[in-house]
């Protein structure tokens, strides 16, 4: 259950600063062609900058530089949306978290905030912390109303399991939008998206991606761990698995090619990001969402997907109306028809 | 001016081989105010003493400065002393230039002059003292005890066999606490009821005591010897002295809810009593539940069957007044709530069962009549995992302080479980075990040699429920390995916690609390059962976490100091307290925010709002008076003038002593 | 007057010690026989608390070369809160003492134990070292003004 004390707090805006994650803009860029597309339909904004940089988390959880190093690019980042006067929406949990920290530390040490920004001061910014920085599942629940209105395709029938990740829920405690073991707000946007969220003994299992890193890579332990996250998935019969951070996509995305290379378990269940699944839903074309990007085949899925579509059209032919069908991916988002074909046949 | 008397006391040589006394007695016979100045070998002894009663009535003195050792020592001596001479016993000061002087001091020129500079300034201070009146308050001899809990019990029993009225006020509609839901406790074993209910019923039926069960302290006023309570009887609905205890009415009641004393366990009636061996053993309506008071009159199906018409549904809640001279604080604690460890699954899994539901669970009054099984399936656990610390030493989620009974109350679990299940495999998660105690660590060892029971040290991750297992992972810390147990039971060991209403009634009493909500005692090691409130005393875990051995003690503790108030008729104290001048007061009451005792409230002076000490609570700090902005406070003994005088006495040096080579300092 | 300049400045120090800790580890000091610098004349209070900022200047103008506050440890206060209340308006008076021209080292406060008769006599060395080490009496002493 999403805390309402958080929930409160968060601000529902007309336009959000985006901040680009490495992974959701490149490894797979459909996480972030499907934010904005699914931002554009529900008629909320978002802003980018080219100023933009690397969240700079990565700088300090390989320990190549001291803390105090990165705060400059982190304040530098933060700087953008403060002086655009947006709030942040992230994609990563890992850009969520360095952000949120590091904005956190430099509030709470006025002498290294007086610092930074005199080096900000040097290109023109400045630092204030006025603005807010967001995880995804923490917009995307206030705007669950519109999301609602825009699924013109239910996942009706389709087994979704989640994968929250470890470094928002976990790491922000009280702050975070949900408990860590029992959360359900990616559930109640599946249950929005039509879909059937499933709950499978390891959900809470991390990813692996903590001991698969470039610096540590312990495949030895990391993959064992991964099975039985996915043996637990098996045994739930899940179409696929919902997240909510770009890392533990790739982690388990790729990682199951690297089990099936290494002979330690078959599994093809496809990763998608949650704005990818809402984006299903409003009808966006797969390929358009980037799922071609996943090295695990989403095919099956798709396939399922596509045999629901034909059923739906056929019920609804049943009952003479017009199918409000998916867009294709030679029709325009404005091409929609707009009347309910039922309601016409009633008439 | 005053006649002041100064008596130099050479503390055999202790003083004298430091301290030229002549010139000292030299010096101070130069001091305006002093008409009597003599040295003596011992001044505490007999003689010493008689030395100055007779110069007392000699020289007709009302003022004594006894220049000897520190007022620490020897104050109380010399006010007796000058007491049975006729003068007021607080007219007397101690320049203390033994301790201060003599013994510190390397240079015999410089010790004199401190001396008489110690001397002078005392001979100030005396002259600027008043004569006062030990402070008599009567005493209402009878106590309160809040609390019905096992410490609340042995508080008010020890009270009331020395043949002071107690009134025992206890929240819940039975007296018993927390230990009436035990099955068994440590290290003994002994069957918790059985020791308990007896000392429940002594209670009940003692003629010294008065229990108001299902009822609430909602106002304090006064002080220690006097204080005014008002208690909230809340409706029972079922009147206590028609009432036989037949419980005709339990079993027709169509309503049912979970029951707190089987922690959820098992269902109870809206008309219930906690359990069968309650005191006083006649139910009460939960007017939560109760359909007669939810659907406006319809039901009333117990008041039908009643056989002694003792239902009444009209009854309100009543505030009944209790006048005490001392009251025992004595509320307990209650659990950590498990749920808020969500890796647990503690709610989520019926298969995870918190410490109070394992008691149930093994009670043979308990809802399955003692036999241990899972409450998902009824059947016998194959695996239990008993886990630590949930809720305690857990900054980030519960609280960091160690609630000091879980890792015994776990051992006793895990031998009790062994007991009922010969062959089951029981593990025992823990971070450390702390069993100091007598005869604890010898249980806990016998739970691992003698019982098998398998000891982990490491803090689990997470309960996962895995084809109908709960799948246990932690870590291993002597191996520094991962490790998972399938478990058909796990029983969370959580803490205690102080009640939520702690803070509350603190603030009702006007006793101090601690971040977590526990009782402030007033000195952690010398005064452990008294408050900042005098009167006021505190017993068992609202204090902290503590186990029943300690809990007990602690009540025997606070029962002594209570009886050490009741004992009299009347109290008296030094009359060292603060008092306010009404006429210099102007009503800011910034004193009132800086008395910790909550001595000083607001009164009306010539129809303007003033502040008031109440001598009875005044501790006699003296933070008020430094508060106050208008002079308006003083304070008997160390008033500012007082103060003054010592200060400008020592730079007040007579005329002429420094050419009459009397040794005096030459600053000034 | 030989004897007085070899003394040098030979500061009086007023101290204003609570009843509970600081005046009782002045006395184990005593008992102890721990040596150390006579300079200072004992004021006892109940509580380091009851000092009023009254008291400092009331020392200062009648002569005093410096004032030391002694009270319970943070925590151990007879009175639970005493100390801190000194804390805050030591804080105050310091900066009191450096507006009117005075050097703010002449007054000190310190939290001594009645187990710490060793540390009684450490600070009092220590203070009345620094109050040496000014060399001179305070302005107002200086400027001779009356008492």
């Amino acid at each position: 259950m999403p805390r309402p004390e958080v929930m409160a707090r968060i601000p529902v805006d007309d336009e959000y600063f985006l901040f680009r994650s490495c992974v959701a803009s490149n490894k797979y860029p459909g996480m972030e062609s499907s934010t904005k597309e699914v931002f554009e339909r529900i008629g909320v904004g978002l802003r980018e900058s080219d100023d933009q940089t690397c969240c700079a988390g990565f700088i300090t959880f390989t320990s190549v530089a001291e803390v105090t190093a990165t705060m400059p690019a982190v304040a530098r980042n933060l700087s953008i949306p403060d002086q655009a006067g947006l709030n942040t929406v992230t994609m990563c949990n890992g850009c969520y978290t360095f952000l949120t920290e590091f904005g956190h530390f430099l509030q709470h040490n006025p002498p290294i905030m007086g610092k930074v920004n005199e080096m900000l001061s040097m290109v023109g910014r400045e630092y204030t912390g006025e603005s807010q920085v967001l995880h995804m599942i923490d917009v995307l629940p206030k705007l669950q109303d519109r999301i609602a209105e825009q699924i013109v395709r239910p996942l009706k029938g389709i087994r979704f399991a989640t994968h929250y990740g470890c470094h928002y829920l976990y790491g922000f405690k009280k702050d975070a939008i949900d408990d860590p073991f029992t959360p359900t707000v990616v559930e109640d946007l599946i249950e929005v998206a039509g879909g059937t969220p499933v709950d499978y003994p390891e959900a809470r299992t991390c990813c692996g991606s903590g001991l698969t890193q470039v610096v540590i890579h312990k495949e030895d332990l990391s993959l064992p761990h991964m099975k039985a996250k996915f043996d637990s998935l098996k045994e739930a019969d899940v179409d696929a698995i919902v997240v909510v951070c770009p890392y533990c996509l790739t982690i388990l995305d790729r990682g199951q090619a690297k089990m099936v290379d290494r002979g330690i378990a078959q599994h093809e269940v496809p990763v998608l990001y949650i704005t990818q699944l809402l984006g299903l839903a409003m009808g966006m074309d797969p390929v358009k969402l980037g799922l071609g990007a996943n090295v695990t085949s989403a095919k099956k899925f798709l396939d399922k997907l596509e045999r629901l579509d034909r059923s739906r059209a056929t019920a609804q032919a049943a009952r003479g109306g017009v199918p409000r069908s998916p867009q294709s991916p030679a029709s325009s988002p404005s091409g929609e028809t707009t009347g309910d074909g039922g309601e016409a046949a009633n008439a | 001016m005053r006649k002041i008397g100064v008596f130099v006391c050479h503390c055999g040589t202790n003083i004298a081989d430091m301290v030229d006394v002549e010139k000292v007695v030299a010096a101070s016979g130069r001091i305006p105010e002093v008409r009597y100045a003599v040295d003596y070998q011992f001044t505490c002894s007999a003689p010493g003493q008689d030395q100055i009663k007779d110069a007392i009535r000699e020289h007709n003195l009302d003022g004594v400065v006894v220049a000897a050792c520190s007022p620490r020592m020897h104050e109380t001596t010399f006010r007796n002393a000058v007491g049975s001479a006729g003068m007021n016993p607080y007219l007397v000061e101690m320049a203390n230039i033994r301790e201060h002087d003599s013994w510190v001091a390397s240079d015999r020129d410089e010790a004199t002059r401190k001396a008489i500079d110690l001397v002078r300034m005392k001979v100030k201070k005396v002259a600027k003292l008043e004569p006062l009146e030990e402070i008599v308050l009567p005493v209402t001899r009878r106590a309160l005890v809040i609390g019905g809990g096992v410490a609340g019990i042995q508080a008010a029993l020890d009270i009331a066999n020395t043949g002071v009225e107690v009134v025992l006020v206890e929240k819940t509609p039975s007296i018993g606490g927390h230990m009436a839901q035990y099955d068994k406790t440590f290290p003994t074993l002994d069957c918790a009821s059985c020791i308990l209910t007896p000392r429940m019923v002594e209670a009940a039926i003692h003629p010294k005591i008065t229990i108001h069960t299902f009822s609430e302290v909602v106002e304090s006023s006064g002080f220690v010897g006097a204080y005014e309570v008002k208690i909230r009887k809340k409706a029972r609905s079922v009147d206590l002295v028609k009432c036989t205890g037949c419980a005709d009415c339990l079993e027709k009641c169509p309503v049912k809810v979970p029951s707190e004393f089987e922690a959820g366990l098992a269902e109870r009636g809206a008309i219930y009593r906690p359990f069968p061996q309650a005191v006083p053993n006649v139910p009460v309506i939960d007017r939560e539940h109760c359909t007669y008071f939810l659907k406006d009159g319809k039901c009333g199906i117990c008041q039908k069957v009643c056989p002694t018409d003792a239902i009444d549904f009209t009854v309100e809640d009543e505030i009944v007044t209790e006048k005490v001279g001392a009251i025992v604080v004595a509320t307990g604690f209650h659990f950590y709530d498990a749920a808020n460890y969500t890796e647990y699954g503690y709610g989520r899994y019926p298969d995870v069962i918190s410490w109070l539901q394992f008691e149930r669970l093994t009670n043979a009054s308990g809802p399955t009549s003692g036999k241990l099984v899972r409450p998902s399936n009824g059947e016998a656990p194959q695996t239990i995992v008993f886990i630590h610390c949930v809720g305690s030493r857990d900054p980030s989620k519960g609280f960091p302080y160690c609630s000091r009974v879980c890792c015994m109350a776990t051992a006793k679990h895990a031998v009790i479980a062994r007991s009922k299940l010969p062959d089951a495999e029981i593990f025992s998660f823990y971070i450390d075990i702390r069993a100091a105690g007598k005869g604890y660590e010898e249980f806990v060892r016998r739970a691992i040699e003698q019982e098998d029971i398998e000891f982990i040290k490491g803090r689990p991750a997470r309960v996962i429920e895995k084809n109908g297992k709960l799948v246990v992972r932690s870590e291993d810390a002597f191996s520094g390995r991962p490790i998972e147990v399938e478990a058909d039971l796990v029983v969370l060991t959580n803490g205690a916690q102080a009640q939520d209403e702690a803070p509350e009634l603190a603030q009702t009493l006007g006793i101090g609390y601690d971040q977590y909500g526990f009782f402030s005692e007033l000195h952690p090691k010398l005064r452990p059962v008294e408050t900042n409130k005098a009167g006021v005393f505190l017993a068992g875990m609202c204090q902290g976490p503590k186990d029943i051995p300690e809990s007990v003690s602690q009540a025997s503790a606070a029962a002594a100091k209570a009886l050490e108030i009741l004992s009299k008729d009347e109290l008296s104290r030094e009359p060292q307290v603060a008092e306010v001048n009404p006429f210099r007061c102007t009503g800011c009451m910034d004193c009132m925010e800086v008395c910790f005792y909550t001595a000083i409230e607001e009164d009306e002076f010539m129809r303007r709002k003033v502040a008031k000490v109440n001598p009875g609570v005044c501790q006699g700090c003296g933070a008020c008076v430094a508060a106050c902005m208008d002079g308006a406070l003083e304070m008997k003994i160390f008033n500012d003038e007082q103060i003054y005088a010592e200060i400008t006495g020592l730079f007040a040096i007579p005329k002429g002593a420094r050419k009459a080579g009397g040794g005096e300092s030459a600053h000034g | 007057m030989g004897k007085e300049k070899d003394r040098g400045y030979d500061p009086v120090i007023v101290g204003l010690l609570c009843n509970w800790c600081t005046y009782a580890g002045a006395d184990l000091a005593g008992t102890t026989r721990i040596k150390h610098p006579q300079n200072m004349r004992a004021i006892r209070i109940p509580c380091s608390g009851r000092v009023s900022p009254h008291f400092l200047f009331t020392s200062l103008f009648q002569g005093a070369d410096g004032v030391f506050i002694g009270g319970c440890h943070p925590a151990d206060c007879h009175y639970t809160s005493g100390n801190y209340y000194a804390r805050r308006r030591f804080a105050l008076m310091k900066s009191l003492l450096d507006f009117v021209g005075i050097e703010p080292d002449r007054l000190r406060l310190e939290w001594v134990s009645a187990s710490e008769g060793d540390r009684f006599a450490e600070v009092v060395t220590e203070f009345t070292e620094g109050v040496k080490a000014l060399e001179r009496p305070h302005s107002l002493k200086r400027d001779g003004l009356e008492s």
